[in-house]
């Protein structure tokens, strides 16, 4: 429940049923007022917030503009966390200063025409009151103060945490009174708890191997509610041969993605053929697509020197290196172990050979700092990877301490044995460069959409598929579940007045 | 007082040196694993440093001493209970673990306890029945249960007591209902433990129950027994009253020590059943990479076996006069 140490999008939704943001409900939809009522942009660099009047901090306490300008300097200024980046980098706001006692204007270093859509739909309010005593945000573990329909009242560490409504939030009126989280880390687990009715509802997407179990049960139903994560294949672009932009091309190319969806998830889930950033993202261009093209994959390798020159079977680099790399996989996902010894067995008819080693989740979660650590690796990006655009751009982005042209030992990607040089990659620069000086929506969609396409020519990344998030519940304890792209069933607008909901959803299921 | 005083000197030598290696191991892992301490430190977020707040990170943990120096830190810092701060839980370590021992307690001593009776009953009667239908069905039915994983046994106990049956809850360690106190809440949580306690008992009861069958048979052969059946005593005193009591010191040993290893040998049954013990903080430290805490995990796990084996060691002669000082100098 602490902003800083939730430094996983997974449980925004947690963070949502506490604390608020300016505009609701996530950057997928439009958002609507939250605690601002008005935003306005007056010109490339300057945008300005009306903040709602009457609105209370759970213990008493009125919530401030002061509060929002707190917020913004604290996430900017303080420890890295998962919201660090929306003020800080992608984009940067250099000031939030209080014009009144119901203005806050917010001064970006380059124009940044979605901070409305993306940064103020995404960013938790603090108050300025409880935090600014915090010295170090990642040791605060008091139970959390916001603005939000709930009040958290118990947390027991390892086991649950307990939400009470607060009865009083100017956005709808609760229907939901408590809300109890189990915290249940084994996924058989959960879904034996759902069956049994130990549990009304869960986050985790049932599984397609156990879907007609769950569809027969009469006191269970499953809807279908994205939650916007996939499953990627990433590429060490620190390493030769899959720094050689084209390589990566041809390597995707070889890939039958929808030959591992209808092995792997039983056909219930998008293929990876879609593209990436999630296709269902309503920033992601609609163009874009990761097609198998086996014939494409041989000739292009052919022309770029990877020929199989001693007949062994295995393709060698122009240097002479055979293409053999190691994939790690975390040993608890069999469905990405079944995907990787299929997409080894597909590679390994174009003379690469690709070994599947399992490991465990947490060296898995490593790779992420460390480029000097793996050739290859299958893992899962919930929605601030896979659909964000500022989180694309900052993912990729290019300049002295990040993804290409990084230093060794700085910058998001961390360590790896590249010469900086080698890592150029122009044709992405020029983009990011555009990115940062589009001043309309629309020239950054252009631009970002062009992006979008780059990546999926080349991809670091290649999007393996993306599940349909099958979500169940028990409809005897609650039956009046609706989407949030981003968040599926399980977010605080779930637990209001439909009628109080407004565009705050996308989809109804009663 | 069994032991000399040089003894028992020696011996609480010779486990100091023992821990003082096994905490200077742990002290070593985040400095012995590849890629930057830091990392193991204080998270993903090393990798985002520029040099100066590299360095002021570096000193903040004093990872910018020599080693040497590091180690003295770090063994002064773990003396007085300051094991650093989780990454995951942003608590104190100390104060993770101490919140989650007592449930590792509680599942693990309920589980031995239960495992240790029942093993010695019936290592007993099978050692009585030696050779028939009862000690073979005995030792078959529990050399299946002892080889059996424990995930599998809990997860077979969940779908046969918990989702088809529903007698017992499939996981937790209390319910969510804030209405209970008192008695009410001592017999929820006694409901919750009954099926990982019952897995648990049956993976560790293999063990003793061996232990104790081969023991009973070996006093059984003792000529006091013999002398015991020439007086006419019944079956189940000579048994219960003569056999089992002079067969108890290795089951005794054998307990105290899987005291010791169980506190993290609960890591599948606690996953399993989401008790939130010790077993379980190891479990998700792992996958979180949360360093600090995995290395106090494995103190706390340090402590209790080399305390274990001490326990063991220095109670011994208390329950076997013919292993303590009197008797080994009365030999001289």
């Amino acid at each position: 429940m602490n902003p800083y140490i939730t430094n996983n999008a997974r449980w925004d939704w947690l963070i949502e049923l506490v604390h608020d943001k300016l505009l609701f409900p996530m950057p997928f939809t439009g958002p609507v007022s939250g605690l601002a009522t008005d935003v306005t942009q007056v010109d490339d660099l300057t945008w300005t917030a009306t903040i709602r009047d009457g609105v209370e901090w759970h213990d008493g306490e009125p919530f401030t503009p002061e509060d929002v300008a707190f917020s913004v300097g604290y996430y900017r200024d303080g420890p890295h966390s998962r919201n660090a980046h929306h003020v800080s980098q992608v984009p940067h706001i250099v000031e939030a200063e209080v014009l009144d006692d119901e203005t806050v204007e917010f001064t970006t270093e380059y124009p940044t025409p979605t901070l409305a859509d993306i940064t103020f739909a995404d960013l938790p309010i603090l108050p300025k009151h409880v935090w600014s005593e915090v010295d170090d945000p990642n040791e605060y573990t008091e139970l959390a103060v916001g603005t939000g329909p709930y009040e958290i009242v118990e947390y027991q560490q390892g086991e649950r945490l307990r939400f009470e409504a607060t009865g009083d939030w100017f956005y709808g009126d609760t229907i939901v009174d408590e809300l109890v989280v189990e915290i249940i880390p084994d996924p058989s687990v959960t879904f034996t708890q759902l069956k049994t009715g130990e549990i009304d509802s869960t986050v985790r997407p049932i599984p397609p191997e156990t879907l007609a179990d769950f569809e027969s049960d009469d006191a269970v139903d499953v809807v279908e509610a994205t939650q916007l994560q996939g499953v990627e294949l990433r590429l060490n672009f620190s390493r030769l041969p899959f720094r050689d932009h084209e390589f990566r091309r041809a390597l995707s190319r070889a890939i039958d993605l929808d030959a591992v969806v209808d092995i792997v998830m039983l056909g219930e889930a998008i293929s990876g053929s879609e593209g990436f950033p999630h296709p269902r993202s309503p920033w992601t261009a609609d163009d874009i697509e990761i097609p198998y093209r086996p014939d494409f994959a041989r000739q292009r390798l052919d022309e770029l020197g990877y020929t199989d020159a001693d007949g062994d079977g295995v393709r060698e680099s122009p240097e002479g290196e055979p293409l053999e790399f190691q994939l790690d996989i975390a040993s608890n996902e069999p469905q990405h172990i079944r995907a990787g010894e299929i997409v080894a067995d597909q590679l390994s008819n174009f003379g690469i050979d690709v070994t599947v080693q399992t490991t465990d989740f947490g060296t898995i979660r490593s790779y992420y700092g460390r480029l000097d650590a793996y050739d290859m690796y299958i893992s899962t990006s919930n929605f601030h990877l896979a659909a964000d655009p500022d989180q694309f751009v900052m993912n990729h982005r290019g300049g002295p301490n990040l993804l290409w042209n990084v230093s060794p030992g700085q910058g998001l990607l961390g360590d790896h044995d590249a010469d900086p040089e080698d890592l150029a990659y122009p044709e992405y620069e020029r983009l990011q460069q555009d990115y940062f000086e589009a001043t309309s929506t629309e020239q950054m969609l252009e631009v970002y959409h062009e992006m979008n396409r780059l990546h999926n020519r080349q991809p670091v990344a290649i999007p393996l598929w993306y599940p349909k998030d099958l979500l169940g519940y028990r409809p005897d304890a609650h039956d009046l579940w609706a989407e949030t792209p981003g968040q599926g069933i399980a977010h605080k607008y779930s637990f209001i007045e439909p009628a109080d909901r407004r565009d705050a959803i996308t989809r109804e299921f009663y | 007082m069994r032991h000399s005083p040089r003894q028992f000197g020696q011996r609480v030598l010779e486990y100091g040196l023992t821990f003082l290696a096994a905490v200077g191991i742990n002290f070593l892992l985040p400095h012995l694993a590849p890629g930057d301490p830091l990392l193991y430190v204080i998270g993903p977020e090393a990798t985002e440093l520029g040099p100066a707040e590299r360095a002021e990170e570096l000193a903040r943990f004093g990872l910018d001493e020599p080693l040497h120096v590091q180690f003295v830190d770090y063994l002064v810092a773990a003396v007085q209970g300051d094991l650093g701060t989780s990454l995951t839980f942003g608590q104190p370590v100390t104060e993770v673990l101490l919140t989650r021992l007592p449930w590792t307690l509680l599942l693990v001593g309920s589980a031995l306890v239960l495992a240790a009776v029942l093993g010695t009953i019936l290592g007993a009667i099978s050692a009585w029945h030696e050779g028939d239908r009862t000690d073979v069905g005995l030792m078959g039915t529990i050399v299946l249960a002892m080889s059996a994983p424990g995930f599998w046994l809990g997860m077979l106990f969940i779908a046969i007591f918990a989702t088809w049956l529903g007698w017992f809850p499939s996981s937790g360690i209390r319910s969510a209902d804030t209405g209970l106190s008192g008695i009410g809440a001592v017999l929820d949580i006694a409901w919750h433990l009954v099926l990982p306690v019952t897995a648990l008992a049956l993976v560790r009861l293999g063990s003793i129950y061996l232990i104790a069958r081969n023991t009973v048979l070996s006093t059984l052969a003792e000529d006091f027994l013999l002398f015991s059946r020439a007086k006419g005593l019944s079956d189940r005193r000579i048994l219960y009253t003569h056999a089992v009591p002079n067969s108890l010191l290795p089951v005794y040993t054998r307990f105290i020590l899987q005291m010791g290893v169980a506190i993290g040998g609960a890591v599948v049954i606690e996953t399993v059943f989401s008790i939130p013990g010790i077993g379980r903080v190891i479990f998700d430290a792992a996958l979180e990479r949360d360093y600090p805490l995995l290395q106090g995990a494995f103190l706390v796990l340090t402590v209790t076996v080399i305390g274990a084996n001490l326990v063991a060691d220095l109670t011994y002669p208390y329950f076997d006069p013919r292993t303590g000082a009197d008797q080994r100098e009365g030999r001289r």
